[in-house]
């Protein structure tokens, strides 16, 4: 557990319930977080799971159902958004159309009752920061998407909040500007210091951004881990399925050896793995293998298998089997050589797993 | 090819502009030039006008009186009950904007399936005739009504404050009659607002006083805009309402010209009043849009 000086934001149990139409809706379920300064945390899950809730309770737009929330280890449920240290950038911008966007950028410091000459300055370098220098005058609709999210995002830097919440700041934007964006969105995070609290259904850019992650299912908070964590170990299937590809292997926890285990699959092979993930022996356990872990070769002593399908991707190649006639299961050959696919559809395989390869899920 | 298709958009548009153009012209414009024509015509002894004769007494009178020398006196009757006539719309639309934009403002932030019921209850007072519910304020305001008996049953007065007759009176009855001009436009502006602009506001550190001030109330001005021009034209040229609850001596613009057609007997002296008061009213609205189409976004 981290010491409570290091947390900027910590939920306990928080719970958050909606009377919905068709009755109540569990939005947040008992769920557990701590989010350390000066980092880069993801909220990481399908749409509906919850994110936007947890996020407008730290904002304050929601009060919680039950549990605790603290921020700088003092509990703040009870504070007014405006007496939080805590800004937004909106899914939807919500930049103010009367405005200039000068004053949009400058409104957080004119309330707090900033004098004019240092909001004219502070607005200046946040508009040079996020790349917008000039833009002051002009309204928010005379700005193309990517420039009114950038303002969004100067507007909720300019009060220098302790942490930043952004909630799905790039689904608007088109491929390019949002690869862009999210380089700009790291830098500004490391240059500010800032925590941010980055919300998306995207499970790439949650990875290639973020310091650690929160993945989320129908309001519960599955796994939090270092992008490489969450990726490598994932513990539970709906992580293991939501985050990359995965393929999932159903069998027996079947035998201990000296330094290894071995699986009886439910597709007849054995396998043999490292980890138990807490299991007895005999226990029925499901097995997730990334498509890149896997080999396949004509002969030796591997999983049996046939190729279904070949995809031929340009870094790489996807194989796509049947082991003995069921279950699917796709590897994934970079091609390093430039030689066209050394297998062919419908041929027979084996598959090899190296035991360090193999993840024991929980459920 | 071309030169039929040229002139069949040309009939075309004028098929389309036509009807349009037909209304304006024959309900707006020519009523228009007849008043005008008729302002600047001698007087006929038993009303009407001496047609062929010009002149512009009808507007020197308006502002002077002729004693029996024959000289022009500055006679500022006119000018009273107009002054009078702007101080009781301006008044009626400073109330209907107090009572208006909370009840709006009210309206928009109830659940959506209350809205409608809302909006029809504050229309409800336009399925009876005007005049119906100005005798019905004659009903409460009299020295007998309720509003009276109230006020002695309740120990506040001995004898009947009075009531009727008064521009009071007079306040209240445009006030009530035009109070919906005033919510409807304002409510249209607030339910289109974005509530996320108002809580982005509050995220970036806004209060109450200040998401209403600084974003909702710069976003509903083209409503209060729409609403205060709603009310106050209609209150400035109010006829039955200061007919009946404002007695002779509450006399508004709209009174005075139909005395001219009436009693008076003086068609060119009402014309020239009508025209006089559209003026001031297009001038009026003019400066207003002005003013109010440069006020959001400054400051
Ligand atoms: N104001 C609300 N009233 C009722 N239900 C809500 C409300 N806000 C969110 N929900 C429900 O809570 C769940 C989580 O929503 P949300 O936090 O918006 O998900 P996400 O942002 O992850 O897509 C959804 O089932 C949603 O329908
Ligand atoms: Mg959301």
């Amino acid at each position: 557990m981290e010491s409570v000086s290091e947390a900027a934001i910590e939920a306990r149990r928080l719970t958050k319930v909606f009377d919905g139409p068709g009755g109540e809706v569990r939005a947040l379920d008992n769920v557990d977080l701590i989010i350390r300064k000066n980092e880069f945390f993801t909220l990481l899950g399908p749409s509906g799971c919850g994110k936007t809730t947890l996020l407008r309770l730290v904002a304050g737009f929601e009060q919680p159902s039950g549990g605790e929330l603290l921020m700088d280890g003092e509990a703040i449920a009870e504070r007014p958004p405006h007496r939080r240290p805590v800004n937004t950038v909106f899914q939807s911008y919500a930049l103010f159309p009367h405005m200039t966007v000068a004053e949009n950028v400058g409104f957080g410091l004119e309330m707090m009752g900033r004098p004019r000459e240092e909001i004219g300055q502070r607005v200046e370098r946040m508009l040079a920061l996020v790349k917008l220098e000039g833009m002051g005058p002009r309204r928010p609709n005379q700005l193309s998407g990517g420039q009114q999210q950038r303002v969004a995002l100067a507007r909720a830097l300019a009060n220098q909040p302790k942490v930043l919440l952004l909630d799905e700041p790039l689904s608007a934007l088109d491929f390019k500007l949002r690869k862009e964006m999210q380089i700009e969105l790291k830098r500004l995070q490391s240059e500010t210091g800032i925590t941010f609290v980055f919300v998306t259904h995207d499970q790439e850019e949650a990875l290639t951004m973020s310091d650690r992650i929160a993945v989320m299912s129908d309001g519960n908070v599955l796994q939090i881990g270092s992008p490489t964590e969450i990726y490598e170990h994932p513990t539970s299937r709906f992580v293991a399925d939501f985050i990359g590809e995965t393929n999932l292997l159903t069998g027996r926890l079947s035998e201990r050896m000296a330094s290894s285990l071995r699986f009886e699959l439910d597709s007849g092979g054995l396998l043999e793995g490292q980890e138990d993930g807490g299991n007895e022996t005999g226990a029925r356990v499901t097995l997730a293998v990334r498509p890149e872990r896997a080999e396949i070769s004509r002969e030796g002593s591997g999983l049996a298998a046939r190729i279904e399908q070949i995809v031929y991707f340009g870094t790489d190649t996807h194989y796509h089997l049947r082991l003995d006639e069921q279950t699917p299961f796709v590897v994934r050959h970079q091609n390093r050589s430039g030689a066209t696919s050394r297998f062919s559809q419908g041929e027979e395989v084996r598959v090899t797993i190296s035991p360090d390869a193999i993840r024991v899920l929980q459920d | 090819m071309l030169e039929g298709l040229g002139r069949n958009r040309f009939l075309r548009r004028g098929l389309l502009l036509g009807p349009a153009l037909f209304v304006i012209g024959f309900f707006m414009i020519l009523p228009l030039f007849l008043m005008a024509y008729v302002s600047i015509l001698e007087r006929g002894l038993a009303g009407g006008v001496q047609w062929g004769q010009h002149t512009l007494e009808a507007y020197v009178r308006f502002l002077f009186e002729r004693d029996l020398m024959d000289n022009l006196v500055v006679n500022i009757d006119y000018l009273r009950i107009f002054g009078r006539s702007f101080a009781l719309a301006f008044g009626t639309m400073i109330v209907a904007l107090a009572i208006g934009l909370p009840t709006a403002f009210y309206m928009a932030l109830q659940p959506a399936r209350w809205r409608n019921l809302l909006i029809f209850l504050v229309t409800i007072p336009f399925w009876t005739n005007l005049l119906v519910r100005n005798y019905a304020w004659i009903l409460l305001l009299r020295d007998s009504g309720l509003v009276n008996s109230g006020l002695i049953w309740l120990g506040l007065t001995d004898e009947p404050v009075r009531l009727l007759y008064t521009p009071f009176a007079v306040g209240v009855g445009l006030t009530y009659s035009f109070l919906p001009f005033m919510i409807l436009p304002i409510y249209a502006s607030l339910e289109k607002l974005d509530l996320r602009l108002v809580e982005a506001a509050y995220d970036l550190g806004a209060n109450k006083w200040k998401a209403l001030t600084r974003i909702v109330l710069p976003l509903a001005l083209p409503g209060i805009a729409a609403g205060s021009i709603l009310v106050f034209i209609p209150a400035l040229g109010a006829y039955v309402t200061p007919e009946l609850l404002g007695g002779s001596r509450q006399l508004m613009i709209g009174n005075l010209i139909q005395g001219q057609f009436g009693a008076a007997r003086n068609w060119p002296f009402g014309a020239a009043l009508a025209f006089v008061l559209l003026a001031i009213v297009l001038c009026s609205m003019m400066l207003y849009l002005l003013r109010f189409r440069r006020a959001p976004g400054q400051g």
